[in-house]
């Protein structure tokens, strides 16, 4: 009997695992695999492998677009946006967790339903900002932009965060004499590295995806984000799919790459220091 | 940031009183950011969702016409019964799904940390791009599904996303399974317990069910609230999914809100698409509140 | 501890990763400043443009050389730099770019109620009627264009009018279906009896385009269509009750029924192009852009034994060619650009606008100039592309001009609202009337005050 109970436990875990990793993963590879298609092979037999492996596609887009700069661009805008704001939620969130204080649930609530301000009102003040300035076509402008991204989210994730984390600590803490910030930099920051990182992925890639205000603020090619890129295959009057799959692959991947990278960094440390807790 | 007041509804402590200049230190690069970025909007869209405004042009008071031609408009109920059901299938399946996936991975199952980062993938890939794959996905001449089905019945023919009833359920399964933030959140809670917990529960005989049930799901309790604001206030604003795949077709099967909305500003109609606009804030603040009070999400566990 | 300092070192590594893509973004973005710069020092005018008649657009295989034969023409007096941005929001930074009062010098269209309600009535265009008067040009541009500026700019042209006219028909494939008979000479259901159970290349997903062409040339082929359809052009139509409608979409539905591509439902545009150019329909509709899809160039494209050459082209039943001339031009002058930068803006206008020009075009995108006495190198030119030359002799002084319905409905109706409802529409869940119905409480809606 407790046996059998296992067994089904077993193949229950497995099932679930092995279904997330399908959805997860068949599409992109659809997209990847079609991308070394032509367009008739895509129309006629979408399920079967390419015949042949042809990079024509992938060597028309490196020459016409400057992938690499693009790249460079993604990674800024998205990496030093996430780590400043990641800094300015973690204290915003940390205080609405930890304290209270005249105007918290105010505060609180405009900050979490800034979520559903709705994109097209905020197109022209951010507009007018960013050409005040002067940062009207420059990536600092999109990085700017890119600061405000996550603020539901974040504060959300993080003030969860630090509400997890015993006040018994802060009370230790404040007799030994750890002044404010030190309870706030060297007791609840480390320990709330889970909902950090958890923020912190979600911003960088929401920022990493981010195509309206990118390209709403950008215009040269120096300056150009990679979703921009992949916008230029969806326009009207374009029916070319080996080359759309192409671009879909060439921004997609590195988002991945980076991810898997930056995961195996940020969420190994988060586990540690988990268990450890 | 104007020196605090205290106010008589708030009691804090003589602690917290002396602390009041570090808080609102830490307080304001957020409030900042807020006050750049969505100060003007928000109060923008308030006010001239009572205009008639292109846009451009000085907006002119109109009244509530705008609210009233947003109830009387023939796809608004179904944009509302759309996102009724889309909070429901989010708070339950999808939230359901991610809670389960992080309690799989909790057991460290072979490949878990796999499943993990492979997990996100569907998140570094925008909106945008899903909806297109999703299209060719769904399509019934070349997508994969129905190229599946053919083999076991070669007739079969059905428009996912163009034919009544699936069209919603279509446009569903572009977003249902991919919960990877609310496995991160509870997997994140899940880890954060401490292992004596765990122990002293299994030396008082508690099964595995039990433990799950009665000491680590509550243990998660504000996570999974996270997790539901999170997926509710995305269903509220959810747009690329639909207008990149039904556009709110078939006839308004799949309508909502937001595509409303940018329909109101295709048309110039900018007062309309605020009080679009205002309604769905409304609708945010109060699920925001119910969802507080249900998980008791003020209250700390430790 | 350990993990605060993995955590660290990883933020450390993204800031060098930051700062070392700063240093190179730095450098390129001065650069890039200064030549957009309008500075004139050297004597030379230069300024940038945004378009996207770039990159992978269709419009760029001839705009982008075009403006590289201008650069020449001019060298050492004017230069123009393209900024290639999507399509996609386009309209959106025009509108951003004249609130901030940074338009660019040259401006490629925007939306109609944009141009009709903003930028005339706020002098955001610069007044080009007296310029456009001196320089000859109006006697190149087509009439209807030149009227419709005026009435709509009170008496002044803030467009440069349109000097071609790019009748939209329909191609066919003579592999798979060769009429011998006068295409454009039939009736409508005289051509849709000619094509038995031929497939038609339908698009019925975004604004549903490929479709919506064939229901204008239904419309147009009924008494009273033509001027229906006209009329739209001024103020646009909410009421779909009409006959002539309900029997258009009619017709419509019928084609959709027992002629569409096996694709059709849910087709983007690009899923009917590939439809065509696979063999797996014989019929599409499209403009005269599209003729430069038929050249062995673009063979890549082609699958399934498709050959371009056998393509021919067609105007519509009842000598009907689709194109809205009253409309404005595709470029207009900012108001706020500097006599320096008109100067460079009129030699732009005036250089493209030119025959040599002109006949470039036409024979890279297809149209005729009423107003321009052709080339005889131009007519030989022409004749060599089979679509080009079929187009060319459909285009006569019988040919009926009518703007697409999609040109003359609510845009939202245009955007989305159509091309939603045609699925239900194909496969019967609407009746023609339903539809109708359906069109007229959303215009209704999409118009209210």
């Amino acid at each position: 009997m407790d046996k059998t109970k296992k067994i089904l436990t077993k193949i229950l875990l497995y099932f679930v695992e092995i279904f997330v990793i399908v959805v997860s993963i068949f599409p992109i590879l659809w997209v990847i695999a079609s991308s070394f298609k032509t367009n008739g092979e895509i129309l006629s037999s979408p399920l079967a492998l390419p015949s042949s492996l042809s990079f024509e596609p992938y060597i028309h887009l490196f020459q016409e677009y400057n992938f690499p700069v693009y790249f460079l661009n993604s990674l800024l805008a998205a990496g030093i946006s996430t780590f400043v704001s990641l800094l300015f939620y973690a204290m915003g969130g940390y205080v609405i967790a930890k304290f209270r204080f005249p105007g918290r649930g105010l505060l609180f609530a405009l900050f979490t339903v800034t979520l559903l301000v709705p994109g097209h009102s905020r197109t022209q003040p951010i507009f007018s900002l960013i050409t005040q300035l002067n940062l009207y076509d420059s990536i600092w402008g999109v990085t700017v932009v890119y600061l405000s991204a996550g603020m539901a989210m974040s504060i959300f994730v993080l003030k969860a965060g630090f509400m997890a984390i015993p006040a018994s600590l802060d009370e230790a803490a404040g007799l030994e004499g750890c002044g404010f910030f030190r309870t706030f930099w060297s007791i609840n920051l480390p320990l709330a590295k889970s909902a950090l990182s958890t923020a912190g992925i979600l911003m960088f890639l929401g920022n990493w995806n981010e195509y309206y205000f990118a390209s709403l603020l950008t215009v040269s090619d120096t300056q150009r984000t990679l979703p921009i890129a992949l916008a230029f295959f969806t326009s009207e009057f374009s029916y070319n799919y080996t080359s759309l799959f192409a671009a879909l692959t060439v921004v997609v991947l590195p988002g991945i790459i980076l991810y898997a990278f930056a995961q195996e960094q940020v969420q190994a440390s988060v586990v540690s220091s988990g268990v450890k807790g | 940031m104007k020196a605090p007041k205290s106010s008589p509804r708030v009691k804090a402590s003589k602690m917290e009183r002396a602390n009041y200049k570090w808080i609102y230190l830490f307080l304001l690069p957020t409030v900042l950011i807020f006050l750049m970025f969505y100060f003007v909007p928000i109060i923008q869209v308030f006010l001239t969702s009572f205009t008639k405004w292109d846009g451009f042009n000085a907006p002119e008071f109109n009244g509530l016409t705008n609210y009233i031609n947003m109830f009387t408009n023939s796809g608004f109920t179904y944009a509302l019964k759309n996102l009724f059901y889309w909070c429901l299938v989010g708070m339950f399946l999808h939230v359901g799904f991610g809670v389960l996936t992080a309690f799989v991975l909790y057991q460290k199952p072979r490949g878990w940390k796999f499943t993990r980062m492979v997990f996100m993938i569907p998140n570094v890939i925008s909106a945008a791009a899903w909806a297109m794959i999703y299209r060719f996905f769904f399509s019934d001449d070349m997508g994969i599904l129905n190229s599946f089905i053919r083999l076991i019945d070669p007739n079969f023919h059905v428009q996912w996303f163009y034919t009544s009833p699936w069209a919603f359920w279509a446009v569903t399964f572009t977003w249902l399974f991919y919960a990877v933030i609310v496995t991160l959140l509870v997997l994140g809670d899940l880890m954060n317990i401490p292992q004596e917990l765990n122990e002293a529960a299994k030396i008082d005989g508690a099964s595995g069910w039990q433990l799950v049930r009665h000491i680590q799901l509550p243990l998660c309790r504000s996570a999974i609230g996270t997790s539901v604001i999170c997926t509710l206030t995305s269903r509220i604003s959810m747009y690329e999914q639909i207008s990149l795949t039904t556009q709110g077709g078939p006839g308004d099967d799949t309508m909502s809100l937001s595509i409303l909305l940018v329909k109101g500003i295709t048309d110039y109609r900018y007062g309309y698409a605020n009080a679009i606009g205002v309604l769905m804030f409304v609708i945010g603040l109060i699920i925001l509140g119910i969802v507080n009070k249900a998980f008791r999400m003020d209250v700390s566990d430790y | 501890m350990k993990a605060k300092k993995i955590l660290a070192s990883v933020l450390a590594g993204l800031m060098l990763l930051a700062t070392a893509g700063c240093n190179n973004n730095g450098g390129g973005s001065t650069a890039s400043g200064s030549t957009a710069s309008g500075g004139s020092s050297k004597g030379v005018i230069e300024v940038s443009i945004p378009s996207y008649k770039t990159g992978e657009n269709v419009g760029a295989v001839f705009f982008e050389p075009q403006v590289e034969r201008f650069n020449e023409k001019y060298e050492g007096q004017y230069k123009i730099n393209l900024e290639t941005v999507p399509q996609d929001g386009f309209g959106d930074r025009l509108k951003q770019l004249a609130q901030q009062n940074k338009l660019p010098v040259l401006v490629q269209g925007g939306d109609l109620d944009w141009i009709l309600n903003v930028v005339i009535p706020n002098g955001l265009a610069w007044d080009m009627t007296d310029w456009l008067e001196e320089s000859g040009l109006l006697e190149r541009a087509v009439q209807d264009s030149v009227d419709y500026n005026k009435d709509k700019g009170d008496g002044k042209i803030y467009t440069i009018p349109k000097m071609t006219v790019r009748p939209t028909g329909f191609y066919y494939n003579t592999a798979m279906w060769n009429p011998e008979e006068d295409l454009s000479s039939l009736t409508m259901d005289e051509l849709v009896t000619l094509l038995g159970d031929q497939k038609i290349a339908f698009s019925t997903a975004e604004n549903g385009w490929v479709s919506a062409l064939f229901l204008t040339a239904f419309i147009a082929n009924q008494e009273g269509g033509v001027e229906l359809l006209q009329a739209g052009a001024d103020e646009k139509i909410t009421d779909f009750s009409d006959p002539i409608f309900v029997n258009a979409v009619a017709s419509l539905q019928q084609l959709l029924q027992n002629n569409a591509a096996s694709n059709s439902i849910g087709a983007a545009y690009a899923d009917a192009a590939n439809a065509f150019m696979s063999g797996q329909a014989a019929v599409i509709a499209n403009g005269p852009w599209m003729s430069s899809e038929f050249n062995e160039s673009n063979s890549a494209n082609w699958s399934n034994g498709f050959d371009g050459a056998n393509v021919k082209a067609s105007l519509f039943p009842g000598n009907v060619g689709i194109e809205n001339n009253r409309a404005f031009g595709e470029w207009w002058i900012s108001a706020s650009a500097s006599e320096e930068e008109i100067e460079l803006a009129k030699a732009f206008l005036e250089f493209i606008s030119n025959p040599e020009e002109l006949e470039a075009y036409l024979l890279a995108e297809g149209g005729d100039a009423p107003n321009i006495e052709y080339s005889e190198d131009f007519k030989e030119k022409q004749a060599e592309t089979q679509v080009l030359a079929d187009l060319a002799a459909d285009t006569t002084e019988e040919t009926v001009y009518v703007p697409c319905i999609l040109d003359v409905i609510p845009n939202s109706v245009a955007n989305t609202e159509f091309g939603k409802l045609l699925p239900s529409l194909a496969n019967g869940t609407y009746t023609p009337e339903e539809f109708c119905d359906w069109m007229t409480q959303k215009s209704v809606e999409a118009s209210a005050e």
